[in-house]
């Protein structure tokens, strides 16, 4: 069976390095890049089975600007947001995006501090709805 | 932009006179984009312009102070107490000046003397439109700081708590034995939590100049010093760093350079552009700094060989916390606060600051510092 593949886009390469670290620990390849610019000139030959984002790259907002970006090449690819914003500014990402899912072009939100066996469940869950 | 103006007066014909002279009459000042058209409401008692007041913004009121039911003066404290931005404008007969003046005490903001010309009218209208937009611009400008106040802090928090996020990160895994039973598997990640510290400890000496910078007041005394000899100083002391790299230094400075500063500013300026020539440089690269001086200001220029910033970044690496891509990616440490500290310092001496870019091959930082600033004319 072919490993199932996951594109990682922070720009924080420490806690990149711990991602990878991890997902390469639960037997998922993967491919990293750091920045939102760096993703998107190289979207359109790479091939992934799931992307996991950060919010905050270069713009505010470079995690949504990707995800968009990939769900209008490929809409089945599933997509985790992470980001550290609650912890940060006391605003709720996620009770807004459970109000309102499909305004987000996401799959599933995390923070940043979610332990990896939990990750792992999660991306374990979106694979295994989108067969 | 539209002021809303009230007339209270129970002669319908001043009332009528007042329109009339209001109507089609809008305010110009040279500082606004467009005039201040006025718009006019009117109440024949002091119980009806209460009324007005509960559903209309009103700006400013004409008020008479002989009215039928309620007078005019006793509408005032309600008036300024619950709408305080409103200007008030007594309207009276030079017989009752007395009245005036006691409105004044109680807060009205002119008051205008009957019989009155409609030019008497429009200056006395000019001059409270004129104290409203002035106030709510110094309410914005107040507004702005905060906001900026806020954003500073909350990005602060982020910069501070990333480091904390990465090191519990690494300490988790040496607490599971994610790498095994063996501490040499370890090193390479302690050798990045020692890194990190180094990274936190840095941004807290940043802050320190950066908290001083926006205080006010000098780090250290003004003297005449020699900027040359500045330079040369700070060059010294990153030496041990230039040479990590192989990277050697191209010195063209052909007079003193002096001017009025603290040393202490000129060093944390100095020194953190040609850390970043040194830092963001590639191995065996060049760091070239010219200094020139004209009658009027002082010029230098101090250009690296290195990674270059993209042109999306280069309007961006003066804000605070700001790091390019280029430098985020290739883990090159440091804190987004060393440009915004020199673009503070130099406007803090009247100077300004430009940058060339060109990726992967250059940046050039150009200072003007001007000499004709009042200290540096007193000494000159």
């Amino acid at each position: 069976m072919e490993k199932i593949k996951i594109l990682l886009v922070d720009d924080d390469p420490d806690f990149a390095d711990q991602m990878l670290f991890y997902l390469n620990k639960f037997g998922y390849d993967t491919i990293y890049l750091p920045s939102q610019r760096s993703a998107e000139s190289r979207l359109k030959d790479l091939h992934f089975d799931l992307a996991i984002l950060d919010l905050m790259m270069e713009e505010d907002d470079s995690g949504l600007q990707l995800a968009r970006k990939i769900k209008a090449i490929s809409p089945e690819i599933p997509i985790i947001l992470l980001t550290a914003i609650t912890n940060e500014t006391g605003y709720s990402f996620s009770q807004e995006f459970k109000n309102s899912p499909e305004l987000l072009p996401i799959d599933k939100y995390c923070e940043k501090g979610i332990r990896p066996d939990v990750l792992n469940k999660i991306i374990e869950q979106l694979i295994t709805i989108k067969k | 932009m539209t002021y809303n103006v009230l007339i209270v007066d129970d002669e319908e014909g001043i009332r009528m006179a007042i329109k009339r002279a209001l109507t089609n009459y809008h305010i110009d000042f040279p500082f606004l984009d467009e005039p201040i058209e006025i718009n006019v409401h009117e109440a024949d008692s002091a119980e009806k312009a209460l009324e007005i007041l509960k559903d209309t913004s009103i700006d400013i009121i004409l008020l008479d102070n002989k009215l039928p039911g309620m007078q005019g003066l006793d509408i005032m404290p309600y008036i300024n107490e619950h709408y305080p931005d409103i200007k008030i404008l007594i309207i009276t007969s030079f017989a009752s000046l007395d009245i005036a003046l006691e409105a004044t005490k109680h807060g009205a903001f002119d008051f205008i003397p009957k019989p009155f010309t409609p030019g008497e009218l429009k200056n006395a209208i000019e001059t409270a439109t004129k104290q409203i937009y002035l106030n709510n611009i110094l309410k914005d400008m107040d507004r702005e700081a905060r906001k900026i106040r806020f954003k500073f802090l909350s990005i602060l928090s982020h910069e501070l708590k990333t480091p904390i996020n990465t090191l519990e990160g690494y300490m988790m895994m040496m607490k599971e034995k994610q790498l095994g039973p063996n501490i040499d598997n370890y090193m390479d990640l302690i050798d990045k939590m020692l890194n990190k510290l180094d990274d936190m400890r840095a941004l807290i000496m940043d802050l320190l100049d950066f908290t001083n910078l926006n205080s006010d007041k000098t780090i250290g005394e003004k003297e005449f010093l020699s900027l040359k000899d500045v330079i040369i100083f700070c060059v010294d002391s990153q030496r041990p760093l230039a040479i990590q790299k192989s990277i050697s230094f191209d010195i063209d400075i052909k007079t003193s350079l002096n001017f009025f500063a603290s040393k202490n500013e000129m060093e944390i300026l100095f020194n953190n552009l040609i850390n970043n020539a040194i830092k963001y440089n590639k191995n065996n690269g060049k760091v070239i700094i010219k200094g020139e001086e004209t009658d009027s200001s002082i010029i230098i220029k101090i250009k690296d060989t290195g990674i270059g910033i993209a042109p999306d970044d280069l309007s961006k690496i003066f804000d605070e916390f700001y790091r390019s891509v280029e430098a985020k990616s290739r883990r090159l440490s440091g804190t987004g606060l060393g440009l915004s500290i020199v673009k503070r310092m130099i406007e803090l001496y009247n100077g300004t600051i430009d940058v060339a870019s060109k990726l992967n091959e250059f940046t050039e930082f150009t200072i003007i510092l001007p000499k004709n600033t009042n200290t540096n004319q007193a000494i000159n």
